[in-house]
């Protein structure tokens, strides 16, 4: 589904990434780990469109996406979760998730002189995910009166309801309480259950071990290992880059 | 106070709360600070004038002027579709300097720095609005229609994503939304209504020059948006009638001539220097100038 070749970044004299490859298989959890500043968080915004690559490609069912938008990447069915809730924060909650409802919404002539009315089949969306996060009565709460994690929880809510093939999660449970934690895990598994295709960050690891179908271990911005969690958890050159040479 | 000038007074009101409402639309809906607003209003101003004074009908010139004056909110939003922030500011107020150079240099179009005179009073399907009171009138129907046309707009899913916009851009990129294009909106759609407003001014005062489009006239409605707040198009409408009365009572105090511009423009200076210390989101705003 989607494939990363030899994908490379670099900032001024660092490089970010080092001619990273791996597949997504479709209907798969993938988690991608690594020790901090091993650029996970680069990878998913080379993806997203956020930040152009030097060199390599990235292949959406066959179609080049390499130097697409970060609109048209998300036409093209890739959904990004950031790292940041990143709401609209004047916007209620309703708002927040109508925005990723609907691309055909925003043609001038239409606005000014259409219905404009919320539609039923919006409304349900909404209301379904909502009461799936735990939190119906917040729909027309301004978010930035939400608290961060319940922000949290809206911006995941927003990422599953932009129409996707992908959807890309930048550490989900980040930040959050335990409460809030079990609301997101049962999302994301109930997500696994209806075979949606994910690529996840996770600093949990008992969590993306959990969760994942394959995991992508990075380390200083290159690919140390690809495998099942078993394989993974196994392999010594994961270990190595977690705990270091002198503890392994 | 003659009853005429407080026709003056409500009549240049209405034109100042278009133009601070349309304003409103690309600084504090859309988060763009756009300090090349004066230059949509001069372009309004001078086309419906110079039309007019060609001999096209009142109406027609103001239609020409909301789409040149739209049509440069088009030019200045493609070539600053990649600038954000504080360069933004810049390059906008770049813009402003260079209608202004163009409108005092083109002497055989614009008639340079001395101005154009003579421009007639509206006449609109047949009926004559040469008095004050029928200007008042038709002034506060196009600042009634611009402030609905806003509002809807505001309310409608463009509205919100133009606040998303604001808010968080690369957000709404990765929500497959062109911000680009909302911005170019935004700039098209300011710039048309600042051009509305340019013509009523024109026709109003029937006399324009240079200088009654520099940066020291934008000032002032920079501050009507901020000051009521940004997002907020009731604020803008309060603010407008608060600083203008605070501005025109001045003229009550007996002071000299050459004393009472730049106290107007103390004052205005000394309020939003206040307000972006203690109040930055404005008094009826949402957001916070970034």
């Amino acid at each position: 589904m989607l494939k990363i070749k030899n994908l490379s970044k670099h900032f001024g004299g660092l490089r970010a990434i080092k001619s990273c490859s791996f597949d997504l298989k479709p209907n798969s959890i993938t988690a991608l780990i690594g020790p901090n500043g091993s650029g996970k968080s680069t990878i998913f915004n080379l993806i997203s469109g956020a930040l152009q690559a030097d060199a390599g490609q990235i292949l959406l069912d066959s179609q080049n996406i390499t130097r697409f938008s970060p609109e048209d990447i998300s036409n093209a069915g890739i959904s990004r979760l950031f790292q940041e809730s990143k709401l609209f924060t004047s916007l209620t909650v309703q708002e927040n998730l109508l925005l990723a409802l609907d691309n055909q919404d925003t043609k001038f002539w239409k606005n000014l002189f259409g219905k404009n009315q919320v539609t039923l089949d919006q409304t349900n969306r909404i209301n379904y995910i909502l009461k799936l996060l735990e939190m119906p009565e917040k729909a027309h709460q301004k978010a930035s009166n939400l608290s961060y994690g319940q922000q949290r929880l809206v911006a995941i809510a927003r990422a599953v309801l932009n129409p996707h093939q992908l959807l890309m999660l930048d550490e989900p449970l980040s930040g959050v309480n335990l409460q809030l934690r079990n609301q997101i895990s049962k999302l994301l598994l109930k997500l696994k259950k209806q075979s949606a295709t994910i690529l996840l960050i996770e600093h949990d690891m008992s969590f993306a071990l959990r969760l994942a179908d394959q995991i992508i271990v990075l380390d200083a911005g290159e690919v140390i290992a690809i495998g099942s969690p078993k394989q993974i958890q196994s392999d010594p050159r994961v270990i190595k880059a977690y705990l270091g040479n002198e503890l392994c | 106070m003659t009853f005429a000038y407080l026709l003056h007074l409500a009549t240049m009101l209405g034109i100042n709360m278009i133009l601070a409402l349309s304003l409103q639309l690309t600084m504090g809906i859309t988060g763009l600070v756009n300090l090349g607003h004066i230059a949509f209003f001069a372009i309004g101003s001078y086309t419906s004038a110079l039309l007019t004074l060609h001999g096209m009908p009142f109406t027609g010139a103001m239609f020409v002027s909301a789409l040149l004056a739209g049509l440069a909110g088009l030019l200045l939003g493609v070539f600053t579709q990649r600038i954000k922030a504080d360069y933004l500011a810049l390059a906008t107020l770049a813009f402003s300097y260079l209608v202004h150079a163009l409108l005092l240099n083109t002497h055989s179009f614009t008639n340079g720095p001395l101005g154009l005179a003579n421009i007639t009073k509206p006449i609109i399907f047949g009926f004559q609005v040469g008095a004050n009171w029928a200007f008042l009138i038709f002034t506060t129907v196009i600042a009634v229609s611009v402030y609905l046309i806003l509002m809807r707009l505001i309310d409608s899913p463009l509205g919100m994503a133009l606040q998303a916009t604001r808010d968080n851009e690369l957000a709404l990129r990765v929500l497959g939304k062109s911000t680009l294009k909302l911005k170019i909106l935004a700039f098209v759609c300011s710039g048309c209504l600042a051009g509305v407003a340019g013509s009523l001014y024109a026709h109003f005062v029937t006399f324009i020059d240079p200088a009654s489009f520099t940066i020291m006239q934008l000032i002032p409605i920079v501050c009507l948006v901020v000051l009521g707040g940004l997002g907020s198009l009731n604020g803008t409408i309060v603010a407008t009638f608060v600083l203008i009365l605070i501005s025109e009572s001045l003229r009550f105090l007996s002071l000299p001539s050459s004393l009472t511009g730049p106290l107007t423009q103390m004052i205005y200076a000394s309020l939003l220097f206040l307000v972006l210390i203690k109040k930055p989101q404005g008094f009826f705003g949402k957001v916070s100038l970034k």
